[in-house]
């Protein structure tokens, strides 16, 4: 299994209120987005249904009631999961463990999964200083660890520097670098004790950024800033995670026991009082090679309570109903998308890239193509990030149009060629490819080439494309909080230029620069509305479709609720109701 | 040459036949594009690289790497995993392999009673019904894949009758062997099968058995006395690397079937550029042919009396 694809389809992270039942996601979000907007309320608010979704009952509530029925005797709940990496969260890059950790550790603070609102968790309350540059948490009074050693301000200060510490080997600094001084520690230039994090008293927490930010508390519920036991740590070294059992963490779930490669399972936490107690009993995470293509059968077979089917299985899945189980689907914040080279022709021609975007149908690549597996993308930023352009965009698809910028441009299309790279794997983007070829040859009539390559060599063809021209690849990206800086600042900005377009606008970066660091919600949004209105325009990155996600549980299963982004089981509300 | 030199120098023939599979298989790993972190979309900060490349040695030149590695796997320590970071190699071996090497003697077993019985069947009824039947059956055994006869077997035994798991693993003694150890079988069965056939009706056409005949034997006791035996000669040869093969772990029948084996590491060792593990498995995959090999020229004096006297 190749880890960067699992890492972009299970990081669909946090902080929205998109990810429910299909049923119950009908809204129409552009109004509501409007209002919210002018109201400068979203942080409440983010992620809305998306296009597919949207079509009306306007009434129905976009958060979900408790189930409030009989309960099973057996409250016993089996899904499907990958191998974990590791299961230190102050190490883990986000990959198969991301399922687990979630519902063994509590950070600072969570995201209900349920009204995708930001919650304390270990964290009582929080303020914040003007600018919100400053954090001031109030623990939970008598909060411990599952073996009873209480949990103080100082755990995470312990917790926090020993991810930027570089003999801790951490894959994952970056996620840290918000905190005063982070990167700082992180590059070795300055000492750990500098980090913005300080223990006033045993429930006193305060934490320095390296400027305003409002989104801290989203940051704070992610894994990386989860507290990691002390005791533990120092007795049994860099294997920690895996030489004691039950496992010593403090969420509302402990891990009972891990066979590698085989299961995981996981028991209520008996010291747990951060949250609501759970109902589960007993959750095994049964450990699959490729849990998206084996599962699904197991879970016909009556062997997983729980799956999240792809492929082939979705055409059966989204198929006629089954009276035997549920389907849950929602939307995941990401954004599937073509990179154009734009130093070099003919991607360098503006005309020739607005061309590639308004030849490309999107509805027919995600309804047809991908058979409605996935959506289509008109805009970049996906609609549960504030500051989106909620899908609407500035370009439009014309087939003619795209015909006459070519010509516009003094571009022969028969002396024209581009060539197409993507991922040999997931199979989709070989899909995806050659819909792009048989579509540009046909309507716009210049050659294009396809380049596979190994999904593994990915990362460096990327790197070295900062000096080696290319025409355009198959790139994407997922939130990993719901903020626009996430996307912008951080990809395509020409300071960051994260996926090698080489395309500089001052008025982007301008205003990428100037959004990141205000605090006046509205404003904020506006600016990120504007730099992705020039970002489509521009189309250096052609937007062309989103994830989608469907998954499959079994009817008695009640209260399992997702988000958009990081949507993981999180386990501690789940019930299983009486037959 | 008296026996035990024999042994000693086929003991010592490992030693350059394991060192020859390091080197090739080192260069091969270090000569492929692509790199051990993280691979996704997300970056992993250069200097975290650089810290990791430290930790691991990844950073040093490539004739030391050679030899460190060296170094440490002689003194059993075959390093850690890169992909999960909690684990070592041996971790990952010690864990997996016997797992491989129980679901491996199980099909090899399974693999022997058909494979012998039906090669015998076919050589007695040489070019009868009975003969085509197996021959048919051998064919099929040997054209088709593992991971299409264990999908297949899933897909009937598990999906539409629900009599046994869709996967997973409990030990020998369970249902869960079941679908893995068929499917695992079904190739050595056939080429034993061929094997056994082909050899068999030589050794039936022997002068040896003729005598046997005049003798006034029954076909039964020809066989069995006599036949069967020299025979299984060729039949061992070919035993030893099928074994070494089986027991080693399938890639498609442990990721099909979610068997906790060894099998899958060969693979995903290498799309993840885990190099410790591709090290560790490829030349735990040489030893055991090796030692297998070994093994089985061992065996033949005690079936055939002049190999031993030559």
């Amino acid at each position: 299994m190749v880890r960067g694809s699992q890492t972009e389809n299970e990081t669909q992270s946090l902080f929205t209120r998109a990810g429910r039942k299909l049923t119950q996601a009908q809204v129409d979000r552009r109004a509501m987005m409007k209002g919210l907007l002018a109201a400068g309320a979203y942080a409440s608010l983010a992620g809305m249904p998306s296009r597919a979704f949207a079509q009306a009952t306007p009434e129905a509530s976009p958060v979900p009631d408790f189930y409030d029925g009989a309960l099973a005797d057996e409250q016993t709940f089996r899904l499907p999961a990958g191998e974990p990496v590791t299961m230190d969260p102050g190490v883990s890059y986000g990959d198969n463990e991301l399922a687990v950790l979630f519902n063994i550790y509590d950070g600072l603070t969570g995201v209900d999964q349920r009204t995708g609102e930001v919650v304390g968790r270990v964290a009582e309350s929080w303020t914040t200083n003007d600018d919100a540059s400053v954090y001031t948490f109030t623990l939970k009074q008598g909060v411990t660890w599952s073996d009873g050693t209480p949990i103080t301000a100082n755990d995470f200060v312990y917790s926090w520097q020993r991810v930027l510490d570089p003999n801790t080997l951490s894959e994952y600094t970056s996620a840290l670098y918000p905190l005063l001084n982070g990167e700082e520690i992180a590059n070795g230039e300055k000492d750990l004790t500098e980090l913005g994090v300080k223990a006033i008293d045993d429930t006193t927490l305060e934490v320095t950024l390296t400027g305003p930010m409002t989104f801290f508390p989203l940051l704070a519920a992610t894994w990386t800033f989860y507290p990691v036991p002390k005791h533990i740590i120092d007795e049994y070294g860099d294997g920690w995670t895996d030489s004691v059992y039950p496992g010593v963490s403090n969420g509302p779930f402990i891990v009972e026991s891990w066979n590698h490669d085989q299961d995981l399972t996981l028991i209520p936490n008996p010291a747990y009082t951060t949250g609501d107690a759970v109902t589960l009993t007993k959750a095994t995470f049964v450990i699959y090679d490729d849990a998206t293509t084996q599962a699904f059968i197991a879970f016909e077979n009556d062997e997983l309570d729980y799956a999240a089917p792809e492929g082939a299985d979705l055409d059966r899945v989204l198929g006629e109903a089954d009276p035997a189980y549920q389907v849950i689907q929602f939307s995941q914040s990401n954004c599937n998308f073509l990179v154009v080279d734009t130093r070099e022709a003919p991607g360098n021609s503006l005309e020739f890239r607005q061309a590639l975007y308004k030849s490309v149908n999107r509805d027919e690549l995600a309804n047809v193509v991908l058979r409605g597996q996935y959506l289509p993308a008109y805009t970049i930023v996906s609609s549960d990030i504030p500051g989106s352009l909620q899908d609407v965009s500035p370009l439009t698809e014309s087939v003619d149009e795209a015909v006459a910028l070519l010509a516009s441009a003094g571009i022969d299309p028969a002396s024209t060629s581009i060539e197409i790279t993507y991922q040999n794997s997931p199979a989709r983007n070989q899909t995806v490819a050659e819909y792009l070829q048989q579509t540009w040859q046909n309507t716009l009539g210049i050659t294009v080439t396809l380049a596979p390559i190994e999904a593994s060599t990915y990362i460096d063809w990327r790197a070295s494309r900062e000096t080696q021209p290319y025409g355009v690849y198959t790139g994407s990206w997922g939130s990993d909080f719901a903020d626009p800086s996430n996307w912008h600042n951080q990809n395509f900005t020409s300071q960051s230029d994260h996926y090698r377009h080489h395309w500089v606008n001052e008025e982007y970066d301008n205003l990428a620069a100037e959004a990141v660091s205000n605090t006046d919600e509205a404003a904020r949004n506006e600016e990120y509305q504007q730099a992705e209105t020039i970002l489509v325009t521009e189309a250096p990155i052609i937007p062309l479709y989103r994830n989608k996600a469907v998954r499959v549980a079994k009817n008695d299963v009640k209260d399992l609720f997702f988000q958009s982004i990081l949507s993981v089981v999180h386990l501690r509300t789940v019930k299983i109701a009486a037959e | 040459m008296n026996r035990g030199a024999y042994i000693i120098r086929r003991v010592l023939l490992l030693i350059p036949t394991l060192l020859a599979i390091y080197t090739l298989t080192f260069l091969l790993i270090h000569a492929t594009p692509g790199g051990p972190w993280s691979q996704g979309e997300k970056p992993v900060p250069p200097l975290v690289l650089e810290r990791l490349n430290a930790a691991y040695g990844l950073d040093d030149p490539l004739w030391k790497q050679y030899v460190n590695y060296l170094g440490n796997a002689l003194q059993g320590d075959f390093g850690p995993s890169f992909a999960q970071r909690s684990r070592t190699v041996t971790d990952i071996i010690g864990q997996t392999f016997p797992v491989s090497l129980k679901l491996g003697l199980v099909a090899m077993v399974i693999a022997l009673v058909i494979g012998i019985t039906l090669g015998t069947i076919g050589a007695l009824k040489h070019n009868g019904f009975l003969d085509y039947v197996t021959s048919f059956v051998a064919i099929i055994g040997i054209s088709t894949p593992s991971y299409v006869v264990v999908s297949l077997l899933v897909l009937v035994l598990s999906s539409q009758f629900g009599w046994l798991p869709t996967g997973g693993w409990d030990g020998v003694v369970s249902t869960k062997i079941i679908i893995p150890a068929l499917a695992l079988s079904l190739y050595p069965s056939a080429v034993l099968a061929r094997y056994t056939r082909s050899s068999m009706l030589d050794v039936l056409n022997a002068d040896y058995i003729r005598t046997a005949r005049a003798k006034g034997l029954t076909q039964r006791m020809v066989v069995i006395r006599h036949a069967i035996r020299n025979a299984l000669i060729p039949v061992l040869t070919v035993s030893g690397v099928i074994l070494a093969d089986v027991i080693t772990g399938s890639f498609f029948v442990e990721s099909v079937y979610s068997v906790p084996g060894l099998g899958r590491y060969f693979v995903s060792s290498i799309s993840e550029r885990d190099y410790p593990v591709i090290l560790g498995t490829v030349l735990l995959f040489g030893f055991v042919i090796s030692v297998m090999n070994l093994i089985v020229d061992l065996l033949y004096p005690l079936l055939d009396p002049r190999i031993a006297t030559r």
